[in-house]
């Protein structure tokens, strides 16, 4: 176990330049940022697994609010502390950026390790975007957005994370995990990204930007939101249970 | 200029009828306090009002205030799990709710509170612990704007910071200088009339009012690399002057000094 850490914008710095290396040789050595003037220690003091074994960006976020709440860290807490959830991307930076097997990394875009202070780009972060979705809807409704490995942001994220008015309305996003979430399989339904498909992910957001000028939509509730969804959901909507 | 269409009927409730009070303890914003003017609007007299708080991905917080009736509805949200007031947005929206859904008849969305739209900080301060430095720049926010940190270590500093004649031609135009350096050297400057980055837009206003001059193309990055010409330094110098100029306790502090030495 280690103690977390807040990252000074010196740190945040160094950790940027180290990605940077790291996309021009994936053996750069990591650089160690424990210490000042690169870190401090957050306050209250929380203690963090150093080398963790998470299947999914889910069983990472539950953890994470677990360990956040032992110490009564609430969200609205956390939320905006962007040098502490940037140093715990430094932390598991090896298993957000594994080597293959031949030793090579693919190094993503740094906003996946860097939390932005732009909350347009906040949800792009592995960690911090994965915390937040959890805390919001729970367990079984993140399922969508989390139930993938670590560093996988999928086109949930992508496309439902990424709107604010939709991300934030835990009733929407309760409709989209009851159209687009395969029970039986514990898998999001197939052809639910299909662009082709009628009544797919696209369309449902679609359809929520549009009725949302007119109707209260984030006071329905899922079911409420159901009625009112024209037919090419239907098919979405009778296999709900996948 | 742009043109929309409203085919959906909901009429906009303008920002000069809506008052918006924060009631925050420190930096933590606790409520909101609504006072609307939703008059001669024409709205269904029993419509609920609603109020909504939203803030990054965080979770909405919707709150029903009142009904329109008379057409002045005050009402409070608790913002109590919402932490700062960083980026914090509300959407009015006036719902007539007789029917199976809820129809929007009036709507106001990116409110912001009025401090916000009054009177614009360009530079806000927060006292804090900063060692034994007096002061220093710090650039956070959605697009890390600038935050001028000022040791609350030092005895009265709020007053220091505002009344203080010497701390005022000290520091400021130092915090200037850097500040604009920052902007040309650090971050780029992409247009003088409509730079992306908002903070730049501001504070390249707030030069043309202190020299009243356009700033000079070549504080401008070019295909992406920062100017690195003297014409920027020399514009810097220039602003820094014209913020000195411009400063009535410039007076105070020789009168001051001169008592000093006569003592």
């Amino acid at each position: 176990m280690i103690t977390l850490r807040n990252f000074t914008r010196q740190g945040i710095n160094e950790f940027s330049n180290y990605i940077n290396l790291v996309r021009l040789d994936s053996n750069s050595p990591k650089p160690d940022l424990n210490k000042s003037p690169y870190s401090e220690e957050f306050v209250p003091q929380v203690e963090v697994d150093e080398f963790p074994t998470f299947l999914t960006r889910l069983e990472m976020a539950r953890y994470l609010d677990s360990r956040f709440r032992n110490v009564d860290i609430s969200s609205e807490n956390i939320i905006a502390e962007h040098g502490v959830w940037t140093w715990i991307a430094y932390l598991w930076f090896d298993i957000l950026c594994p080597p293959s097997t031949n030793g090579e990394r693919i190094v993503k875009e740094n906003s996946r390790y860097i939390c932005s202070q732009d909350y347009t780009d906040y949800y792009r972060h592995y960690i911090a975007a994965a915390y937040v979705i959890y805390t919001i809807h729970g367990f079984e409704n993140s399922l969508l957005f989390l139930n993938c490995p670590l560093n996988v942001h999928n086109d949930y994220v992508e496309q439902l994370a990424a709107r604010q008015f939709i991300i934030s309305h835990p009733n929407i996003i309760k409709a989209a995990h009851r159209l687009y979430w395969d029970r039986s399989n514990n898998r999001p339904k197939r052809g639910a990204q299909s662009r082709n498909r009628l009544g797919n992910l696209r369309r449902f957001i679609k359809f929520i930007q549009q009725i949302e000028l007119t109707y209260n939509v984030f006071n329905m509730n899922d079911t409420e939101i159901f009625h009112i969804l024209p037919s090419e959901f239907d098919s979405w909507i009778n296999n709900e249970t996948g | 200029m742009k043109r929309r269409f409203n085919y959906t009927g909901r009429k906009r409730i303008l920002r000069d009828r809506i008052d918006i009070t924060l009631n925050k303890d420190g930096n933590l914003v606790r409520s909101a306090v609504f006072q609307l003017n939703l008059r001669e609007m024409n709205l269904l007299q029993d419509a609920s009002v609603y109020v909504e708080a939203y803030q990054r991905m965080a979770e909405s917080r919707i709150s029903r205030i009142g009904i329109v009736n008379e057409g002045d509805v005050m009402g409070t949200i608790d913002l109590s799990t919402c932490g700062y007031d960083e980026n914090l947005k509300f959407r009015i929206y006036v719902v007539n709710e007789s029917g199976e859904h809820g129809l929007i008849l009036a709507h106001a969305d990116r409110i912001k509170p009025e401090q916000d739209v009054n009177r614009k900080t360009i530079l806000p301060i927060l006292f804090k612990d900063i060692g034994q430095q007096i002061w220093k720049i710090v650039y956070e926010g959605d697009g890390c704007e600038p935050l001028l940190l000022l040791n609350r270590g030092i005895p009265a500093i709020e007053t220091i910071a505002k009344n203080d004649a010497q701390f005022i031609m000290f520091v400021y135009p130092a915090v200037l200088k850097e500040v604009l350096k920052h902007m040309v050297f650090v971050d780029g400057i992409d247009s003088l009339s409509d730079p992306q980055t908002d903070w730049h837009k501001d504070w390249l206003n707030l030069t043309r009012y202190l020299i009243g001059e356009e700033p000079p193309n070549g504080i401008l990055k070019i295909e992406n690399e920062i100017s690195k010409n003297g014409e920027a330094l020399k514009w810097i110098d220039k602003v820094v002057e014209g913020f000195c100029n411009s400063r009535s306790e410039w007076s105070i502090y020789i009168t001051q000094s001169s008592v000093k030495l006569e003592e």
